[in-house]
C-alpha cells in the first residue's frame, strides 16, 4: 500500500518532532556533561591538594622516624616558626628539636587538610612515642597544626604546631 | 623571599581588639574560607572558631615575643599571651602560653588562615 501524500506530511512531521526531542535532549545531557566537568575542574584543586597535605605530613613523619636529615631540613622553608608548649622556635631551633627526638610508634588520625591559594593547612591527631632529652612524652593523642606552601622548588614547611606537653 | 614585618603584629594586636570588643563584623571578615585551628581540645573549622571567639569574654590581655616572617604572601607570627579570658564562665588560665597564626594576603585584604592556640582550656 502506498502512502498517501497526508500520511508521507505526517510522518515527516513525526520525524522533525523526533529530531527536535532528540536534539534538546542531547543539549541537556550535554549541559549537565559540561556543568559536571566545570564543577571537577573547581573541586580538584581543594581534594587534590587536601589529600597532598595528608601524604606530605605523613611522608615528614616517616622522615623525622628514619632520621632522614637531609629530607627533612630541604623541607623546611627559611622563616619557617613553630610553637610547642615550652615556647617558639625558629627554624634552626625546630631542626635541632626534632635531630634530637627519639621516636618510637606513632599514629596519625583525624586529618583534615584545606586550601588557602598555594597554602595547604593540615591538622591532625597524633598519639607519639618521643624522647626529648632523656624525657618521654605524653603518648597521649595530641593535636598538630601545620601550613605547607607550594614554592618555586616544591612544597615547603612553613610552621607547625604541637600541643603535646614536654615534661 | 622572607624576612620579618611587623604587619603581622599589628594585625594579630588587631584581631585581639576585634575580639575584646565583640566586633563580630570585623573578625568573620578577616577568617578565611578554609580556615583551620588547634586547641588542647583538638581542631575546629570556620564555623566552630567563630563560635569559639564569640564565646570568649576577654579580659586585659598581655602580648609578648611577637615574631613576623614571611613566605611569599603569608606571614607567620608567634607570640606569648597572657590573658583573662572567660569560656561559659569558665576563667581560663591567664599563664602566658604560645600562639601562632598565619595570615594570608588576598587581592583586597589579609586573611587569618588558621591559628594555634595552647592556653588549656580546662
Amino acid at each position: 500500500m502506498k502512502p498517501t501524500n497526508n500520511q508521507f506530511v505526517a510522518n515527516r512531521a513525526v520525524f522533525k518532532n523526533r529530531f527536535a526531542f532528540l536534539t534538546w535532549i542531547v543539549a541537556i545531557v550535554l549541559s549537565w556533561f559540561s556543568a559536571a566537568v566545570c564543577l571537577r575542574a573547581q573541586e580538584t584543586p581543594t581534594a587534590a591538594g587536601a589529600a597532598e597535605g595528608e601524604k606530605m605530613e605523613r611522608q615528614m613523619w616517616a622522615d623525622f622516624k628514619a632520621k632522614d636529615w637531609k629530607a627533612v631540613e630541604s623541607k623546611i622553608a627559611e622563616g619557617f616558626q613553630s610553637i610547642h608548649p615550652d615556647g617558639p622556635r625558629d627554624r634552626a631551633g625546630e631542626i635541632a628539636l626534632i635531630e634530637n627526638l627519639k621516636l618510637g610508634e606513632f599514629t596519625l588520625s583525624n586529618f583534615k587538610s584545606t586550601v588557602n591559594g598555594d597554602n595547604i593547612v593540615v591538622t591532625y591527631m597524633i598519639a607519639v612515642q618521643e624522647t626529648i632529652d632523656q624525657k618521654r612524652l605524653p603518648g597521649k593523642p595530641a593535636p598538630r597544626l601545620s601550613v605547607w606552601k607550594k614554592g618555586t622548588h616544591g612544597w615547603q614547611w612553613i610552621c607547625h604546631a604541637n600541643l603535646n606537653p614536654i615534661p | 623571599m622572607n624576612s620579618t614585618t611587623n604587619d603581622g603584629e599589628k594585625m594579630e594586636k588587631q584581631m585581639w581588639e576585634d575580639i575584646k570588643a565583640k566586633n563580630w563584623k570585623a573578625v568573620e571578615g578577616k577568617i578565611a574560607e578554609g580556615f583551620q585551628s588547634v586547641h588542647p581540645d583538638g581542631a575546629r573549622d570556620r564555623a566552630g572558631e567563630i563560635s569559639l571567639i564569640k564565646n570568649l569574654n576577654v579580659g586585659k590581655i598581655a602580648l609578648s615575643d611577637l615574631k613576623s616572617t614571611t613566605n611569599g604572601d603569608n606571614i607567620v607570627v608567634t607570640y606569648m599571651i597572657s590573658a583573662q579570658e572567660t569560656i561559659d564562665l569558665e576563667r581560663l588560665p591567664t599563664k602566658p602560653a604560645a600562639r601562632l597564626s598565619v595570615w594570608k594576603k588576598t587581592q583586597n585584604n589579609w586573611q587569618w588562615i588558621c591559628h594555634a592556640n595552647l592556653t588549656p582550656i580546662p
